[in-house]
């Protein structure tokens, strides 16, 4: 008799558990259409509060769809996640992606192309509007999968108190490989080195494919089913800086968040970087800061990164409002907007007419930098394969390895068969 | 105590090594707040300061603009505490049949019980959120802790305690009048306290910690972790994190596990230095 009491207690103490604990989500009034928006933060700084503030203008905006934003970590969380969600029947209606996962998403069928949306809204009219170098990551095998958002390139910056003090003109950043070497051995021979470097390159992936192709290669297949790591311009672009670490100009191996760092500390004169970090720099820096276009090799070239719009495949329904969603995101007035508060890079070029943009650059004229690169060099897309977040990774590793010293031939081609590895399932 | 009254040497040398290795523990804590209470240009400087040259303790009040903070920790601190309470239940139920009960396949259930050890949690990861979505309990703080409601690890460490306890004691309680359950109840956990306050730290200090599940099946706010608003200051790959408020949110989150460390630092120290209750 006891027994069966306690177990009885029992059974009711962990119903009441599961009744206190859990409950139902809110539900949207019926006749709306209820959309969940996984997003991820790729900056620092109010990045989820800025979200939430716009898509709850959405929803005030109209009565129709209701979105819900649901913060999901990193980029690679959020795509994680999105995954799971996906392969467990319950996939987000909208995300921002990482634009590279595309191959990925496509390979699950978890999005749908949106070439019928974009032609109900207007075609061509209405797609090119957005700066032509961030449609490319979204255009793959003849459709479009996604639309730019919150979109970055490379930068490179500089410390012009330096330059002013080494005699180097504050307003004429060195525009190739051999003028960064000369302007190095400049601000090396003013500041000494003394815990100081003239420039800084972080280990990543992202810095390396610009040099890859500013020498003249290529790093990946178009239909991202190969990489060429072992090629005559990866050496290249590898002996661009391992001169500079053997001058003593770069210091061998910095990461991303500690060499923008040292620029903010006046350690390093000159940095490549993501315009992402351009808020933070001038927000933190106490002396004079300059940006300027990527340096050149032989091909003035550089490429784009950070997030696109992704409509997974739900029902027309579902995808039609998602659509709204993501146009009403993606407006000249919204893009402006985000890239003001955030940092990106705006994607559309009647951003940048606008009043409110005109006024921000006039404040921030480094702001205006990113656009003109974007303008006037060649645009290539985001390192971009099947199993990429696994491929960026070994590429991390290769730059690490031969900056730190490791030799540059077996490196190569230890990568080059890793990668070959990885990629093998993928061959047609 | 065991230790003869005067310092003998083993004890002098136990000092001599263990000081330098508590200090070397104790850096990435003091740098962890001392990091906290730093303005941006403090932690920039080129010349490392150890002591920041005045208290920003607006970063704090940062934290708290950039997350719900109040309704995360309640989050965090219900589940950890829902978690653990229904992990005594079923793992001193479980202990209980691997310790005493004679049963066929007994000890080949036991030891299927201890491989599930060996399985990482992440490669279970579909499963288990395609279990939470049937029951439909998705974006609650039932389905970040229900998954964990038995524990391999809390099982074995109660059943080894149990076994250690001879079974003169229990036969005792059971020509007195009490039956199974009774006997766990009013026997062996009060003997086995200290595996249990041990389990109880182990198992809060993961579910404090634990990340990728609740951001997987918690939606908003009102489900969400600490571990979680943390993460909307550290994930900046496309920039970089703003180190001084990162710093504050470790220690806002921290601080109430080094609390409940520090009150109930006895009975856990005992249990893993093997003082089993019938000594005491």
């Amino acid at each position: 008799m006891l027994k069966k009491v306690s177990l009885i207690c029992l059974i009711l103490l962990m119903a009441g558990i599961a009744a206190w604990a859990g409950g139902r989500g809110e539900q949207a009034e019926t006749g709306t259409v209820y959309l969940r928006f996984y997003y991820p933060v790729g900056v620092a700084g109010d990045h989820a509060r800025i979200m939430e503030g716009m898509v709850r203008d959405f929803n005030a905006s109209q009565d129709e769809v209701f979105v819900e934003a649901i913060f999901s970590g990193g980029y690679r969380e959020t795509m994680e996640r999105a995954q799971t969600a996906y392969l467990s029947g319950n996939a987000p209606e909208v995300a921002v992606l990482d634009a590279p996962a595309t191959y990925d998403l496509i390979e699950m069928g978890a999005i749908v192309p949106l070439d019928q949306y974009i032609e109900a809204e207007g075609g061509d009219a209405y797609i090119s509007r957005f700066l032509d170098g961030f449609m490319e990551i979204a255009r793959l095998e003849g459709q479009t999968w996604s639309i730019p958002f919150q979109r970055s390139t490379p930068l490179f910056y500089y410390n012009k108190d330096h330059f002013r003090a080494a005699g180097l003109d504050p307003d004429a950043p060195p525009r190739n490989w051999d003028e960064v070497a000369q302007y190095s051995s400049v601000l090396a021979d003013h500041f000494g080195n003394d815990g100081r470097w003239p420039i800084q390159i972080p280990i990543n992936f992202w810095l390396l494919k610009p040099m890859v192709l500013q020498a003249g290669g290529t790093l990946e297949s178009d239909d991202g089913r190969s990489v060429s790591i072992d090629t005559a311009e990866m050496r290249e672009a590898f002996g661009y800086m391992l001169d500079l670490v053997d001058q003593g100009y770069m210091a061998p191996i910095r990461q991303w968040a500690p060499s923008v760092s040292d620029f903010i500390a006046g350690s390093v004169s000159m940095l490549y970087n993501s315009t992402g970090s351009l808020g933070h720099i001038e927000r933190s820096a106490d002396f004079d800061v300059g940006t300027g276009f990527l340096p050149t090799q032989q091909r003035q070239v550089v490429i784009e990164g950070g997030g696109n719009f992704f409509i997974f495949d739900t029902d027309e329904r579902r995808q039609q409002a998602a659509w709204e969603f993501v146009t009403w995101m993606t407006n000249a007035e919204n893009a402006a907007r985000w890239s003001i508060e955030s940092g990106y890079v705006a994607v559309r070029e009647d951003s940048y007419s606008l009043p409110e943009y005109e006024q921000h650059v006039e404040r921030n004229p480094n702001a205006i930098t990113a656009f003109n690169q974007l303008q006037s060099v060649e645009v290539e897309r985001n390192f971009m394969t099947y199993q990429q977040a696994q491929l960026a990774e070994l590429l991390n590793e290769v730059k690490e390895d031969i900056l730190g010293g490791a030799n540059i031939d077996t490196t190569l081609r230890e990568a080059q068969s890793r990668a070959d590895t990885i990629l093998a399932r993928f061959q047609r | 105590m065991k230790f003869d009254r005067k310092f003998d040497r083993s004890v002098v040398s136990a000092y001599v090594i263990l000081t330098p290795l508590a200090l070397l523990m104790l850096v990435p804590l003091v740098f962890m707040f001392t990091t906290s209470v730093k303005t941006l240009g403090d932690i920039l400087s080129l010349e490392f300061q150890w002591i920041p040259q005045r208290l920003a303790l607006e970063n704090f009040q940062r934290v708290v603009e950039v997350m719900p903070f109040t309704r995360y920790l309640y989050n965090t601190a219900s589940i950890v505490a829902m978690t653990f309470l229904v992990q005594s239940v079923t793992i001193s139920l479980a202990a209980y049949a691997f310790a005493r009960l004679r049963f066929a396949g007994r000890d080949l259930l036991f030891f299927l019980f201890l491989v599930q050890l060996m399985i990482p949690a992440t490669s279970i990861i579909i499963p288990n959120y395609q279990t939470i979505r049937a029951f439909g309990i998705l974006n609650t703080r039932l389905a970040v802790g229900m998954v964990y409601f038995a524990s391999a690890y809390g099982t074995f460490l109660m059943r080894q305690a149990f076994r250690a306890i001879p079974r003169d004691l229990e036969d005792t309680a059971k020509l007195d009048g009490c039956n199974g359950l009774r006997v766990i109840q009013h026997v062996l956990l009060p003997l086995t306290k200290p595996s249990l306050v041990a389990f109880a730290f182990v198992s809060g200090t993961f579910h404090w910690n634990n990340f990728f599940w609740p951001l997987l099946v918690t939606d908003t706010a009102r489900a969400r972790t600490l571990t979680v608003g943390l993460a909307m200051l550290t994930q900046a790959t496309e920039s970089t994190p703003e180190i001084t408020i990162t710093m504050a949110a470790a220690v806002m989150i921290t601080a109430p596990l080094f609390i409940l460390f520090i009150l109930f630092q006895k009975p856990f120290i005992e249990s893993f230095a093997g003082a089993g209750a019938l000594k005491g």
